[in-house]
């Protein structure tokens, strides 16, 4: 090698720093997105009180606070950066608290301003903010980056748009162009555009902030998308480009993953919608797991595990996650219907997905079967990785033969680089859920131990047996309908029940619950409600 | 995502049965006690205190008709003048062959997951998840679960009253 070609390496790593470092804004004791980082693995890696099984049982409520003016559901997840916490509510304000004690630092729009809300309202997802924010620098300063519905752009009914504000005192840096477009507001209609951005977080990733874009409820699909702009200006990139479909459907309701050159994508349905129903478009990237280019929003991978003659909306809801195993960098997921898979990343270099397994392992591509439905049932949530562990709420092996409601409340922990024969670590009924098929939200792991909220309002703490191991009586079988003492004989394997470290039950009202992850920041637990609740636990 | 309509393919014929067995399910539970979870602690871990344990639930229960063969009754019901049908599930180990297996009446078989060689008669075929194939009445059935994973196939079994 020339010394000119080491000079130009050096040079060209230098400027990756400098450019990685104008984005980068991430220090271990904070929680500066949803799922903790761009590869979206919800794993704190700072160890805290959180992290130490001896302490946490004693974890309780410390404080909590409710927007001071016409309090809507939390479907945003809260993130944490510099003692602050940061949440959108479903009224159409954007807040800032101090995360020591709940006190409101800011509010976006400012008391007074209209809020950011759609008139179309058909999805939890329509009410205000739903999307969780991410932190960014931006010229020198703290930013926070979150998606929102706002009156006064496009037709005036609620097209979405990103946000940059100043994480220290809320003023604007830049709003985005119209990124989601709402040209109507009567329910059903093809004529009109009914996109928003609804749960999609915002992914900040090298120089531009990414983002998904769906539908309201499919009333009816729309063509999801990816959009990219400028983290510095807020500028739509006209470099990169993703379409799901060529005509509608694949609507992105997930938050996306990034990783090395890749962005990890999920994808909804593309069949039917409330209304009406659609031969298969071309090209037809619904119900997927992509890989695309960062740059270009070129595909290199595609998972379509359900075809389309299948569709009967079994979104992916969950997004993708990265997680680096010791068999390789794998991209998760779980789809509505209760499978989950993981797929090497892989390269930009399209080619077939490289799956490296399916749970439960029943084989795919799906065909016509009366019997297996691939609906919507509720498997949404995305997962948490720790190790080689993936935590993540699954159909579970018997998915096949009980139904699609057979994993409902169960959280499963996943051996991500085992044989199939074992893929369970564990399986856990958590406390305080309903078992149907809204109860559990995604989890959340630091240490090994695992938070996460339910319908009922808990915020349950699980112990990996690595970190705290059960007794040796406490155990099930992998697949659910077997007893102990049959398990091995079926060809299953018996699996630990983790310890349960603590189960606070929030003080909530009837109704309420938890949707949201867990943010897990400076040894503090941040939940939000459907009640319109943020609370701080710790131990 | 939808919220408004809410679209499934429910077995509707099999869903009273399968209620009645899930609330016998419920009702028979194994709970384990807090107590027994502190029991048998390896050293070398943090001891915790407060601990709680899950609930262990199997429904409806399995029951094994041969080595590595495992079955169950969903439903038991008329199903016209003279017939019943029965829907039975029916799982095989991994590595497992089975020996000749002979329903009560003719059967539909469909694949639920994971793969296996079939033989019914002089025919020997690979199915997989979504095959389904007919059994005729008294007509003998082989399995060889040759994966590493069982295989899981629903019985819809119609016999004589």
């Amino acid at each position: 090698m020339t010394q000119r070609k080491k000079a130009l390496q050096v040079g060209s790593g230098l400027a990756a720093v400098t450019l990685v470092a104008s984005w980068l804004v991430q220090r271990p004791s904070d929680w500066p997105q949803y799922r903790y980082n761009e590869r979206r693995s919800g794993d704190q890696p700072a160890a805290s009180a959180l992290s130490n099984p001896v302490r946490v049982p004693s974890l309780a409520v410390r404080w909590s606070w409710q927007p001071p003016v016409s309090p809507g559901a939390f479907y945003s997840s809260p993130v944490v950066y510099g003692n602050r916490v940061f949440v959108g509510n479903g009224n159409g304000h954007f807040y800032a608290l101090d995360a020591a004690t709940g006190a409101l630092a800011w509010q976006y729009p400012p008391a007074g301003g209209a809020a950011l809300t759609s008139l179309y309202l058909s999805n939890p997802s329509s009410y205000g903010i739903a999307s969780s924010a991410a932190i960014a620098r931006i010229r020198g300063r703290a930013a926070v980056i979150f998606g929102a519905p706002d009156r006064s752009i496009g037709a005036g009914l609620g097209s979405g748009r990103l946000f940059a504000l100043d994480a220290a005192t809320g003023s604007e840096i830049w709003k985005s162009p119209e990124v989601a477009r709402l040209t109507g507001t009567s329910h059903g209609s093809t004529a009109e555009l009914h996109e928003q951005i609804g749960y999609s977080a915002p992914l900040v990733f090298f120089n531009r902030v990414y983002i998904g874009v769906a539908d309201h409820g499919d009333n009816p699909i729309q063509k999801g998308r990816v959009v990219a702009v400028d983290v510095a200006t807020g500028a739509i990139e006209p470099a990169f480009s993703f379409s799901a479909t060529g005509t509608r459907g694949g609507g992105v309701w997930s938050s996306l993953a990034g990783h090395g050159d890749g962005i990890f994508v999920t994808t909804g349905n593309t069949r039917c919608w409330n209304g009406g129903c659609q031969p298969e478009p071309a090209p037809n990237h619904g119900l997927s797991m992509l890989r695309l280019d960062k740059h270009t929003g070129a595909l290199a991978w595609k998972l379509q595990p359900v075809p389309f003659a299948l569709d009967d909306d079994p979104d992916w809801s969950a997004g993708a996650m990265v997680m680096t195993g010791t068999c390789g960098q794998l991209v998760a997921s779980v789809q509505k219907d209760g499978w989950a898979y993981a797929v090497f990343a892989g390269s930009a270099a399209p080619k077939p997905p490289p799956v490296r397994w399916q749970f439960p392992p029943t084989g795919y591509p799906f065909t016509p079967a009366p019997g297996i439905s691939h609906g919507d049932t509720h498997y949404k949530k995305p997962g948490a990785t720790w190790k080689d562990v993936l935590f993540i709420v699954t159909g579970g092996h018997s998915r096949p033969l009980d139904g699609a409601s057979s994993g409902y409340g169960k959280l499963h922990a996943l051996n991500a680089c085992a044989p199939d024969a074992r893929r369970v670590r564990w399986i856990l009924d958590v406390p305080g859920a309903t078992h149907s098929g809204y109860s559990l939200g995604p989890p959340s792991v630091t240490g090994g131990i695992v938070y996460i909220g339910t319908d009922l309002g808990h915020v349950v703490a699980i112990a990996d047996p690595d970190v705290s191991a059960p007794p040796a009586s406490a155990q099930r079988c992998e697949n659910t309908h077997y007893t102990l003492a049959q398990c091995s004989a079926a060809g299953y394997h018996p699996v630990p029940i983790p310890n349960v470290l603590a189960d606070v039950a929030l003080p909530l009202g009837a109704g309420d619950g938890i949707w949201t992850e867990p943010a897990l920041a400076g040894g503090r637990v941040f939940v939000t409600t459907r009640g319109g609740h943020v609370y701080m636990l710790s131990p | 995502m939808r919220t408004a309509l809410f679209r499934t393919r429910p077995f509707a014929l099999a869903r009273p049965a399968v209620t009645a067995v899930l609330l016998i399910g419920v009702a028979t539970r194994c709970t384990r006690k807090a107590a027994e979870a502190e029991a048998g602690r390896p050293l070398g871990l943090p001891v915790v205190t407060g601990l709680q344990a899950a609930a262990d639930t199997v429904k409806p229960p399995f029951r094994e008709v041969a080595p590595g063969v495992f079955m169950r009754t969903i439903l038991r019901a008329p199903y016209s003048p003279g017939l019943n049908v029965e829907i039975q599930d029916l799982e095989v180990r991994p590595r497992q062959l089975t020996k000749q297996v002979t329903l009560a009446g003719a059967a539909l078989l469909e694949i639920r997951s994971g793969r296996a060689i079939v033989t019914v008669g002089q025919v020997t075929k690979e199915v997989r998840v979504g095959a389904i194939f007919a059994l005729p009445q008294g007509q003998a059935l082989v399995l060889d679960n040759r994966a590493d994973v069982p295989i899981s196939i629903r019985l819809y079994v119609v016999t004589a009253q």
